[in-house]
């Protein structure tokens, strides 16, 4: 009876990886410069963009699912304010080229141009959320897949140092506003980080306090 | 050399080697867990059924590095891991009777040295050992740990002493304290502070 049992939860959850499979397929080379266009239509018309985020760390070897939560802020050209507010207190700001970042005991300032990894960061950072990391080809080679209601951009770095972080960075955009919806990186040795943005303002009015640094 | 005089000078050197390491793995557990009553001494309180979480600073003359540490204790052994804020993991460790192995590190941290220091103060941070009552100190192998606990039986402050065999003791290289569940610990040979704090 037990065996019987064990056999129908396998095929149950056999059909449900197949049925996830079978929603996302290899973009056709039309369909990946549709894609391409649809993402670069928004974002150069995406000015600002606010939303909140849910970050989950997956760690294998500890059975943790760590969640921490925040609210990010985008405005164009290249500023960026990565808030997280629970369980911890964490800021990010990027803009005119310099870092701030502030936690609960003090606050640090960088010239991001100087400083090669905040530099990568930064340019991943605003990459995913305004989807430019697409056509930086030279750092990742992309695979396209299409869903029924979404678009996933799955990028390998080839940056040496960058694949030693990341295995792969995966960019999952709606098709309703080809916005970023979800970024999901792989590390080495099967831990992951997903970031899930959700209640998207697009090109609402957002203070340029948010992004001061001096 | 004749054979036999070569095989009874193998046979005199494993038995040494032999001999040798049973004492040193007896002085280890002497120190640790010979008693018939014990404590288990700890400066952090492991949840039963998840995973211990720490915010994290770890600070080098004027710079510092945050991030959260995630633990988790079985038996006697501590499985660790520290990322930054973003989920990029920077090392993870596993810590065992007053030992420690860096299982992982970012490439930019991987040097012997770095992996040695943080080995050894994560040790030392995560100790995790039972000891006899009143007693005030523990020896693990090179090291003397002088400790004090509260009133509810974790750390409330520890030492690091370096011994040497044969060796008068030197002076501490770490110290620990344990002031409102927040942990700090100062690495004082390389002037490293680390402070953990529970995430509730």
């Amino acid at each position: 009876m037990k065996f019987v049992k064990c056999i129908v939860c396998l095929l149950c959850l056999l059909s449900t990886g197949i049925a996830n499979a079978e929603n996302l397929k290899s973009a056709t080379e039309t369909q990946k410069q549709e894609i391409k266009s649809n993402i670069s239509k928004i974002s150069s018309t995406t000015s600002s963009l606010q939303c909140n985020f849910t970050q989950k760390k997956e760690i294998s070897v500890l059975a943790e699912k760590f969640v921490s939560e925040g609210i990010m802020y985008f405005k164009k050209q290249n500023s960026l304010r990565w808030q997280y507010d629970t369980p911890y207190k964490y800021l990010f700001i990027l803009s005119g080229g310099k870092v701030l970042i502030k936690n609960e005991s003090r606050t640090d300032k960088f010239d991001a141009n100087t400083n090669k990894l905040f530099r990568g960061i930064s340019e991943i950072m605003i990459g995913c959320v305004n989807g430019t990391m697409l056509t930086n080809e030279n750092k990742f080679s992309s695979q396209y897949y299409v869903g029924q209601n979404t678009v996933v951009v799955k990028m390998t770095p080839k940056d040496k140092e960058l694949k030693k972080m990341m295995t792969t960075v995966s960019l999952t955009f709606s098709k309703k506003d080809w916005l970023v919806q979800t970024i999901e990186m792989m590390e080495q040795g099967g831990d992951k980080t997903i970031i899930n943005f959700t209640t998207k303002h697009v090109n609402k009015a957002i203070s340029d306090d948010l992004f001061r640094i001096n | 050399m004749s054979t036999k005089r070569f095989l009874t000078i193998c046979f005199v050197s494993i038995n040494i080697v032999l001999f040798g390491s049973s004492c040193a793995q007896k002085i280890s557990s002497n120190g640790a867990n010979s008693s018939t009553s014990a404590n288990e001494i700890s400066c952090f309180i492991f949840p039963d059924s998840s995973n211990l979480r720490l915010r994290t600073t770890i600070s080098i003359k004027d710079a510092q590095i945050s991030g959260i540490t995630i633990a988790k204790l079985k038996q006697d052994t501590v499985t660790g891991m520290f990322m930054n804020e973003f989920g990029i993991k920077s090392f993870s460790f596993q810590t065992s009777e007053g030992n420690c192995k860096i299982l992982s590190i970012l490439s930019k941290l991987d040097k012997w040295y770095i992996k040695r220091m943080l080995a050894s103060d994560l040790a030392f941070i995560f100790m995790e050992a039972n000891v006899p009552e009143n007693r005030q100190f523990i020896i693990y192998n090179s090291t003397k740990f002088q400790y004090e606990l509260n009133n509810s039986g974790k750390i409330a402050w520890a030492k690091r002493i370096p011994l040497t065999s044969g060796a008068k003791e030197k002076e501490a290289t770490g110290v620990l304290k344990n002031s409102n569940d927040t942990i700090i610990f100062r690495n004082s040979k390389h002037n490293i502070t680390y402070t953990f704090t529970p995430i509730k």
